[in-house]
This record gives structure tokens, C-alpha cells and sequence, in this order.
């Protein structure tokens, strides 16, 4: 079933069956649990997660693997088992982006991913301690590395 | 705010809905105290300075548009970048 929301992209056609529920809410906007995962054209790569509630709130997301291309997590058991996660197909994990006046300061978050189960549709903003990831990483900094990083692979075979 | 004093072994208990969380204090060293807890699985615990952390973070995030930020990306990017998917592992 096709509803109209009215998001911060305006007013969006969302299947009923594509709506994301954060039941624990998002840091910050915990009264919120309807959103949506959109990608306009306009602003590739950037993605949109679009409150389907509140036409206020929309968060910038991109796929963390475009900035860093050896980005990876471990899920507690927990939460693989609430999102009904078997393979890691079934899920897509996305990074807000933190975009200033100055887009020299534009940051990711490493450290506080979205993951979003396509089997049940559920999405949760995990923490992720204990590793070298941050909540703010400039994006700068980032892609440096990232082409330091391909350019090693692409020359090391 | 509720105001309880309790030594070194001692715990609290607290019950939100018929889960109950228990805080131990386990160890006292110069003003800093190791804490145990014992929650059921999907009650989370952070500390709250890095939870905070998160909420500003996603505060600051919330924007009108990104297409200045889109276009820097769309240039930054390398067009051959195949994103691996498989960013996930299970504990």
C-alpha cells in the first residue's frame, strides 16, 4: 500500500512495506519512530533518512564503504537477532553525515551507524566502542586515506 | 534527583517495566568507581558523555539540503569505486 507522507524532500509516495521503525528511537529524536530511506538523484551519494513523522527532521546518510572502503562492524548477537539478520546482505548500514556552513568541516560518523534490516525493517543507531571509529571523522581526512588506500591495492595487485 | 548512598559491595536495583537493572559498586580508587551491571540484553548502557556525544551529533546533522555537499562528494569520489557491501560481521 502506497501512502504521501510529508517529509523535509516534500511530499513522498512510500510503500507501506519500505517504512523503516527505529521502535528504540534515535538518539536526540527518540519520540520518532517512522522513517524512510530515500536517494534523490540530486543528491547522490548522499541519501536521505527522512522522518515520516516529524517534516522537520531528515538526516544526510551516506554509505560508509564509499568514504572508507575497509569500514566494518560486528554486530552483538542481540542485535542481529532483533533485526533477523543472517547474512550481512540483509542489512544496509549507512553513516550521518554532519554537514557545516564550511564544507571543509563536513563529518561522518563512524562510531554510531544505522543499520537497517531488509528482512523486518527495523533500523537502530548502534554504538560501536572500543574500536578506532569516531563520531566525527573529517571527511577530508577520510577520503585522503581512502585514495592512499585504493591506490595501495590497485598497485599491490 | 533521588540521592542514596551505598559502600563498596553494595548495589541498587532499578526496575523499568518487570525488567529490573542492577549497579554494583565494585571497586573505589582516588574518585573514580568501577561499577558492575547486570540488565537483560536489550537494555543498553553507555556512558552518558558519549551518548551525548551521539544525540549532539545527530542534532547537528539535521539539514535542508546537501547538494553543495553532494557535488563536492560527486567529485571526491572516484567514479570506479565498487562499494563492498559486506560490511557486516556477527559476533
Amino acid at each position: 500500500m502506497i501512502k504521501d507522507f510529508d517529509t523535509k524532500l516534500g511530499s513522498v509516495k512510500i510503500d507501506k512495506e519500505k517504512i523503516i521503525e527505529f521502535e528504540y528511537g534515535i538518539p536526540g529524536f527518540e519520540n520518532l519512530r517512522k522513517f524512510a530511506l530515500l536517494q534523490p538523484e540530486s543528491s547522490f551519494p548522499i541519501m536521505w533518512l527522512v522522518s515520516l513523522e516529524d517534516k522537520q527532521v531528515a538526516f544526510p546518510v551516506i554509505l560508509p564503504q564509499l568514504i572508507r572502503s575497509d569500514y566494518e562492524i560486528i554486530l552483538p548477537e542481540d542485535i542481529s537477532e532483533y533485526l533477523q539478520l543472517e547474512k550481512p546482505e540483509d542489512a544496509v548500514v549507512i553513516s550521518i553525515l554532519t554537514i557545516p556552513q564550511n564544507k571543509e568541516d563536513i563529518t561522518i560518523n563512524l562510531a554510531a551507524p544505522i543499520i537497517i534490516s531488509l528482512n523486518n525493517n527495523k533500523g537502530i543507531q548502534l554504538l560501536i566502542e572500543n574500536t578506532e571509529y569516531k563520531i566525527r571523522h573529517y571527511l577530508k581526512d577520510e577520503i585522503e586515506r581512502n585514495n592512499q588506500l585504493l591506490s595501495v591495492q590497485r598497485n599491490g595487485g | 534527583m533521588l540521592i542514596l548512598s551505598r559502600k563498596i559491595g553494595e548495589s541498587i536495583i532499578i526496575k523499568v517495566g518487570s525488567d529490573n537493572i542492577k549497579i554494583t559498586i565494585l571497586e573505589s580508587n582516588n574518585g573514580t568507581l568501577k561499577l558492575g551491571f547486570e540488565a537483560p540484553n536489550d537494555i543498553k548502557i553507555y556512558r552518558s558523555e558519549l551518548y551525548e556525544e551521539i544525540v549532539n551529533q545527530n542534532i547537528a546533522s539535521v539539514i535542508d539540503d546537501v547538494s553543495e555537499a553532494a557535488n563536492l562528494l560527486k567529485k571526491e569520489i572516484p567514479n570506479n569505486l565498487s562499494p563492498k557491501y559486506k560490511n557486516i560481521n556477527f559476533k
